[in-house]
């Protein structure tokens, strides 16, 4: 008996088992351990931060937001204006780990990346400048007084995100936050869910600008309608809200006041292809790169029918998107049709004040050409004129917008309101979310946004 | 980040590269080392005849350390050439000496045109012989016992 | 061109200098000139060069597996030396030891022809060694595998690993045909490999278990003709894991530790997550040797000292020494084929499998492949029996490769 051919089986048998031992190493550190090395139990992350101090953040006009204050070997991380940038900056603690821009700037705030060998000193890390302006962020969180939502700001031209507030709200000192960490992460509300950049809501009516570009581009602007208040093909059945009937209406006024009956009927008879392209270029399903993480905007179906064509075209269905996305919807509009880049930091300088980097604006999406921005701006203002959005009026500054008021599962519907100003000139954009709010968008979303503008622009 | 931190994060490529360097080397040499016994891999599998040549060290005086024992798998050329399948890296041995194979059930022996020659149990030998276990078989001086 | 070939041939040995002196002299400036880290190095440098000389010059058979064991040596000195001095200094020590037993056993397996009929002495030193554990032995990490000479402790389990090789390998070479007490020897062999699990699992020792329980099975499958042995052996081995994994916390523990450590980080999932984080912390190319934080990760110095060679030489680092492992059992492999003699060929095969099985456990664990089991790494791990005993195995091996070499195989072992 000559075991020589089951010892040589016996070898491949080992060898199998060294390869697997290979592959899963390599396996783990490709596709695992960025997560695990960042998990706030590795007592590792914290190492670098004993020989650094690590930098400031600051608003654009150099308002602290966040430093270091050391003391011996402790590094105690202050956040100046309490809960205000809990979902911008986020937190840093060594027991819970790091968020938002904390966590995405680690490295800058820490100064790697430098190869400047100092022996043992206690060195800076990199400051942050923002683009927020933390008085309208402080009024932007004021205006939102207590309600459960979000309110975006964007500069329409560059991208710059002007204020950027979420609530609920958590204190996010590492000493508050060790201390009431369970109690934050249970309380139902969830306060640590960045709402303006990680809420998914249905858009509402806030989305017929998708529509209305769509319907521009197929030439059905001409159209009329003959609304009597509830849309009604196969089987699937839309009433506008409050049950009202508008008659015979043109697209503008359909826009205006915001006729789900008018553009169900768009949505259906221009059908999934193109409702799905409209979509696209407006970036929903797509991932971009921001500052903090940011949820992607979807739109779920495995096929498309036409019926849920027509209910995308008014913001239903399955379609989800983040306020920051709304508002750089409306953003888009303002910016001639160009959907510009969001970004929260504007340079990066050295605590010397040497600058290292500097952000600058680019074009995110191409969405429409400057005829169709033109005919949404003309559509947009009319709401705020004499439409759903007559709250929104300044005086002495023309606003446009789109209101919104978007059923979920429960029957408080959320509040929505996105617009920019001024529309010969647009500085800002804004979108506000008012989470299960129960009320229409125009009353009790709207005029949050336009105090944020008109704070904006006396400015 | 230190001085010496930066010099250990140096040090950690080179640290690697000489690790693989050296199993590299090993490999390689393992390859050579198996590429010598292939032939005894090969025969060994189809079953190709083997004989060996076990050194007479009492009556030899070599230069270089002789194995106890030679293996011919099927067939063998004996020279001091590096080519050969049995090197006798030896004075009175010449590149290409001597051939032994088998053939149709026998061993067989033919000197290659040695210049110092072959003897099989004291005779030197001009021209293909049959070989027979424990027949003596001198290679330039040096002696064999071919056994089976 | 023999002196060029020879310089070929030794360059493998001077990377591994090189490597010594790198490692060291990185050390030694770590430690702010701590001049202990140089003596260690250059004791290990003497030994290495000692040995290989000594085996090449005795053209003792097989050269690469002392070369390969020589960097894992190199290796775990560095990382020991680099996370405790005096792990280091202790490790160099046992080193010397293993090697002196390397050549011991080296020599005396080599010269002794009646290891094949000694099955029923290493049936019962084992089992003396583990009834001593038992009475005497202290508890270490919840496992109770020391035993205490004199204030020089050692692990019995370790050297009952090589006696039960070899025990099998007296049945499975053929030349232990006789029943015993009426019992085939088949079932001796099956009793007795039970019986040694057995007290190991009064000890705790999971991982001793599963490497002699490996040993164990893949010996069935090389020597016994059908299937149903083996099937019967793998099947009742299933079925008491299930029992011990439903009745036995300990096992549930590793269980559950394994599928979801993250759960209980601060707890039970501890161990493995402090070592996924190194781990994960090293990269590729690892954050540098003195860089890193290996002192996080628990037993670092003994069980966990692949985690901490991953994170300070990084992935590379430690898929290169699970290369080298895998080298060193293709070479005793190779060993084992050409082996003329059975019960030489079995025992090469049942060491073999030895370091190969121990190797893949506790690196699969560490990385979390596999459920954890605590047990060494062969060459790098700290520890006084595992050292001197995995020498001794190679010794063996040795011998083996050397006969072979040499063309006495043939002669090999009395055989009635």
């Amino acid at each position: 008996m000559n075991p020589n051919k089951k010892i040589i089986r016996v070898l491949v048998v080992v060898c199998v088992m060294f390869l697997s031992l290979v592959t899963y190493l390599l396996y783990f550190n490709m596709f695992e351990a960025e997560e695990v090395a960042t998990n706030p139990y590795n007592k590792r992350q914290w190492e670098d931060e004993k020989f650094v101090k690590r930098g400031t953040i600051y608003d654009r006009d150099g308002v602290v937001l966040a430093e270091t204050e050391v003391s011996g070997d402790e590094r105690i991380r202050k956040y100046p204006q309490g809960r205000l940038y809990s979902h911008v900056i986020g937190y840093c603690s060594k027991v819970y780990g790091k968020s938002q821009l904390e966590m995405k700037y680690d490295k800058e705030l820490l100064g790697q990346g430098d190869i400047a060998i100092s022996f043992n000193e206690l060195r800076s890390g990199y400051d942050l400048t923002l683009t927020i302006d933390n008085d309208l962020q402080q009024y932007a969180y004021d205006q939102l007084n207590g309600r459960e939502g979000a309110v975006v700001a964007l500069e329409p031209t560059t991208g710059k995100v002007l204020a950027m507030v979420s609530y609920p709200d958590f204190d996010p000192s590492a000493e508050s936050l060790e201390k009431n960490w369970n109690a934050i992460v249970e309380r139902e509300d969830s306060p640590l869910l960045a709402r303006a950049t990680q809420g998914l809501y249905p858009p509402g009516s806030t989305y017929k600008i998708a529509t209305a570009a769509a319907a521009y581009e197929t030439g059905r602007i001409t159209e009329t309608f003959q609304d009597n208040g509830k849309f009604e093909r196969d089987g699937l059945s839309v009433d506008n809200y409050g049950q009202a009937a508008y008659g015979e209406i043109d697209l503008k006024r359909a826009f205006e006041v915001s006729s789900n009956y008018a553009f169900c009927t768009l949505g259906y008879e221009m059908g999934p292809e193109k409702v799905l392209e409209e979509a696209e270029r407006f970036g929903v399903g797509k991932e971009f790169g921001f500052d903090i993480p940011v949820e992607k905007s979807e739109i779920q179906y495995k096929k498309m029918t036409a019926q849920d064509a027509a209910l995308v075209s008014i913001g239903q269905g399955q379609l989800l998107m983040t306020p920051l996305h709304v508002a750089m919807m409306g953003a888009a509009v303002a910016n001639g049709g160009k959907m510009m880049q969001p970004y929260l930091v504007d340079t990066i300088s050295t605590a010397s004040g040497l600058t290292l980097s500097e952000t600058k604006p680019a074009v995110l999406y191409d969405v429409m050409d400057a005829g169709c921005a033109e005919y949404l701006d003309t559509l947009m203002q009319g709401v705020v004129a004499n439409g759903t959005g007559k709250s929104c009026q300044i005086s002495g500054i023309t606003v446009a917008g789109k209101t919104g008021t978007a059923e979920n599962e429960t029957d408080q519907d959320h509040a929505w309101f996105v617009g920019y100003a001024p529309a010969e000139n647009p500085q800002i954009a804004v979108a506000v979310l008012l989470e299960y709010d129960g009320g229409a968008g125009g009353t009790n979303a709207g005029p949050i946004a336009r105090n944020v503008i008109r704070k904006y622009l006396q400015k | 980040m230190t001085f010496y931190n930066f010099l250990s994060s140096i040090l950690s490529y080179v640290f690697t590269f000489i690790i693989y360097l050296f199993i590299f080397g090993v490999i390689r040499l393992i390859y050579l080392d198996v590429k010598k016994m292939s032939r005894f891999e090969n025969n060994s599998v189809s079953g190709v005849e083997t004989a060996s040549l076990k050194t007479l060290h009492g009556k030899n005086q070599a230069e270089t350390e002789l194995k106890n024992r030679y293996m011919i798998y099927g067939e063998a050329v004996i020279g001091r050439s590096k080519t050969c399948d049995i090197v006798l890296r030896e004075k009175y041995v010449s590149n290409q000496h001597v051939r032994i194979w088998f053939e149709k059930g026998e061993w067989y022996l033919e000197d290659l045109g040695s210049r110092n020659g072959t003897e099989v149990n004291g005779q030197r030998i001009r021209q293909r012989v049959m070989l027979d276990p424990q027949d003596e078989i001198s290679i330039g001086g040096l002696r064999f016992v071919f056994e089976l | 061109m023999g002196k060029f070939k020879g310089l070929n041939y030794r360059r493998p040995a001077y990377l591994l200098m090189l490597m010594n002196m790198f490692g060291f002299g990185l050390l030694f400036v770590a430690n702010s000139y701590n001049p202990n880290i140089l003596y260690v190095g250059a004791g290990l440098l003497g030994l290495f060069i000692l040995m290989y000389t000594i085996i090449v010059l005795c053209r003792m058979g097989d050269k690469f597996i002392m070369l390969m064991a020589c960097m894992l040596i190199t290796i775990g000195v560095l990382l020991l030396c680099r996370i405790k001095i005096d792990y280091g200094i202790r490790q160099i020590m046992w080193v010397a030891i293993g090697g002196a037993a390397f050549f011991t056993v080296y020599v005396v397996y080599y010269n002794i022809r009646f290891w094949n009929r000694m099955w029923f002495l290493y049936l019962a030193l084992g089992t003396g060694l583990f009834l001593a554990t038992l009475l005497f032995g202290k508890v270490v990490n919840g496992s109770k595998n020391w035993i205490s000479l004199g204030g020089f402790s050692f692990q019995p389990a370790e050297i009952t690993k090589i006696l039960f090789i070899m025990f099998l390998a007296c049945y499975y070479s053929g030349s232990w045909n006789k029943p015993f007490l009426r019992l085939k020897p088949k079932w001796v062999t099956m009793l007795g490999t039970y019986l040694f699990i057995g007290f190991l699992v009064l000890q705790r020792d999971w991982g001793t278990i599963l490497v002699l329980f490996a040993i164990y099975i893949f010996m069935i499958y090389v020597y016994e003709k059908g299937y149903g042995f083996l099937a019967g052996n793998v099947g009742v081995a299933a079925i008491v894991a299930l029992l011990g994994y439903k009745f036995l916390y300990h096992i549930q523990v590793r269980v559950s530790a394994w599928l979801d450590p993250w759960s209980d980080i601060a707890d039970k999932g501890y161990q493995i997550t402090q070592s996924l984080f190194a781990i994960a912390s090293g990269g590729y190319f690892g954050r540098g040797l003195g860089n890193g934080s290996p002192n996080y990760i628990p037993e670092v110095h003994s069980d966990f000292i692949f985690a901490a060679v991953c994170e300070e030489m990084g992935v590379f680092g430690g898929a290169a020494i699970i290369i080298l492992f895998f080298l060193i059992a293709y070479r005793c492999f190779k060993i084992s084929i050409t082996a003329q003699d059975p019960f030489d060929k079995a025992v090469c095969l049942g060491l073999t499998l030895m370091f190969a099985v121990q190797t893949f456990i506790i690196v699969g664990g560490v990385i979390k492949m596999i459920p954890l089991t605590g047990i060494t790494l062969p060459f790098v791990s700290y520890g006084g029996t595992s050292i001197v005993v995995n020498f001794a195995s190679l010794g063996i091996i040795q011998a083996i490769s050397a006969k072979e070499e040499r063309g006495t195989g043939g002669a090999g072992h009395e055989s009635k």
